[in-house]
């Protein structure tokens, strides 16, 4: 079966169980969903782990994506990104509670002021709701368009910026209410 | 980037930070781990009742000749038949994954990485091709060969043009000037930890 050349043509295939179509969507899809994922995650070994699931994840369910298009098809994956990191934050949480350990361990003195700012708003986002996380992701990690972010989520653009200024808002009173941030300034 | 007010410089700085962060280059090895994995997880059967009628059906089938091979007459020894052409090989799976890579290049933003990891993956599968060069792995894996060199050419010749468009002011992919890397080059490290 020749290559696929699109990512139409790749869910057909992959639908059939040809490989060349997973290696296709896994080729073009890889680099995405590892940022998606590394927008939570600081370490890069702990985002890849996910990542690998969440590509053997989506194998079994792939049958349910009715619609072949790119935003949506990509959608799918962010989506299965989205259900496995969430796990993971209730697992860390879970394992907090059984070791009670400081929340974090970002020292400040030890990273540059970039780093470590990212390390503030990775902690901060675990803090708002999943469609303001995955709002804020879209928009300032994988830079997609209020547009493209509302096909993805099947809601109004005006919707999808309400969303946003709420998450930026929410994520704002996180960054301020955590006293290493204040420190840091 | 957004038609909504500005948030206040500290938060602008920290999105910017927080997004220059989560542009990590894909690793080699975890890339090649998580594809592997992939494969591994489509070839294997669903649970489902489709897969257990086959498989009622593949038994009953295995009986039915077991029995037929104990008549009288009936030939001692049935021809086996090579279990290479019932599953697709591994060599075979890095050969196709590398030519999905070539293809993907030129229209990716991060070509250099793509070719690189194509690169790996066909120096990995000719090691584990057959001694015989005429069998059709092997021009399946020449073909494939060439096309990676072509399309290296391709978007060398384009690497100054492509490195422009990508120092706009979008949190950018990495430029196209990445050079190939081995699994063991980068660490985890990076990091700050979550």
């Amino acid at each position: 079966m020749p290559l696929p050349d699109n990512v139409s043509d790749a869910v057909i295939a992959a639908k059939k169980g040809d490989p060349q179509g997973w290696n296709w969507l896994f080729s073009h899809f890889y680099p995405v969903v590892l940022r998606y994922t590394l927008a939570h995650f600081s370490r890069q070994g702990d985002a890849e782990d996910i990542v690998q699931e969440v590509f053997v994840s989506a194998t079994g369910s792939l049958g349910k994506l009715r619609s072949c298009s790119e935003p949506v098809v990509e959608a799918w994956f962010l989506r299965i990104a989205r259900y496995r990191i969430v796990d993971e934050f209730r697992k860390e949480s879970r394992a907090r509670r059984a070791v009670p350990e400081p929340e974090e361990t970002v020292d400040p003195a030890s990273l540059a002021e970039d780093a470590f700012l990212a390390a503030e708003v990775r902690r901060a986002i675990r803090r708002l709701n999943e469609a303001q996380r995955d709002v804020l992701v879209r928009r300032f990690v994988l830079d997609h368009s209020l547009e493209r972010v509302a096909e993805a989520s099947g809601k109004p653009v005006g919707a999808v910026k309400a969303l946003q200024h709420r998450a930026l808002a929410a994520l704002e009173r996180e960054l301020a209410r955590n006293p290493r941030g204040q420190k840091a300034e | 980037m957004s038609n909504m007010e500005k948030p206040e410089e500290r938060l602008q700085q920290a999105l910017a930070a927080w997004s220059a962060a989560s542009h990590k280059e894909p690793r080699a090895h975890a890339q090649e781990r998580a594809h592997t994995a992939l494969l591994a997880s489509v070839s294997k059967p669903r649970a489902s009742w489709t897969f257990f009628l086959q498989r009622g059906l593949l038994a009953a089938a295995v009986v039915a000749g077991s029995m037929l091979l104990l008549l009288p007459g009936s030939p001692s020894q049935p021809a086996k038949s090579p279990s290479s052409t019932a599953t697709a090989s591994i060599p075979s799976n890095e050969i196709a994954l590398a030519a999905s890579y070539i293809k993907q290049a030129p229209v990716s933003t991060h070509p250099q990485q793509l070719l690189a990891s194509a690169a790996a993956l066909l120096s990995r599968a000719q090691k584990e091709l057959p001694p015989d060069h005429q069998a059709l792995i092997w021009k399946e894996w020449e073909a494939t060969h060439q096309e990676l060199v072509t399309t290296e050419h391709e978007v060398e010749q384009e690497g100054t043009s492509r490195a422009t468009h990508s120092t706009d002011a979008s949190p950018a992919p990495p430029p196209a000037s990445t050079e190939t890397q081995s699994p063991g080059a980068e660490s985890d490290a990076g990091s700050e930890s979550g």
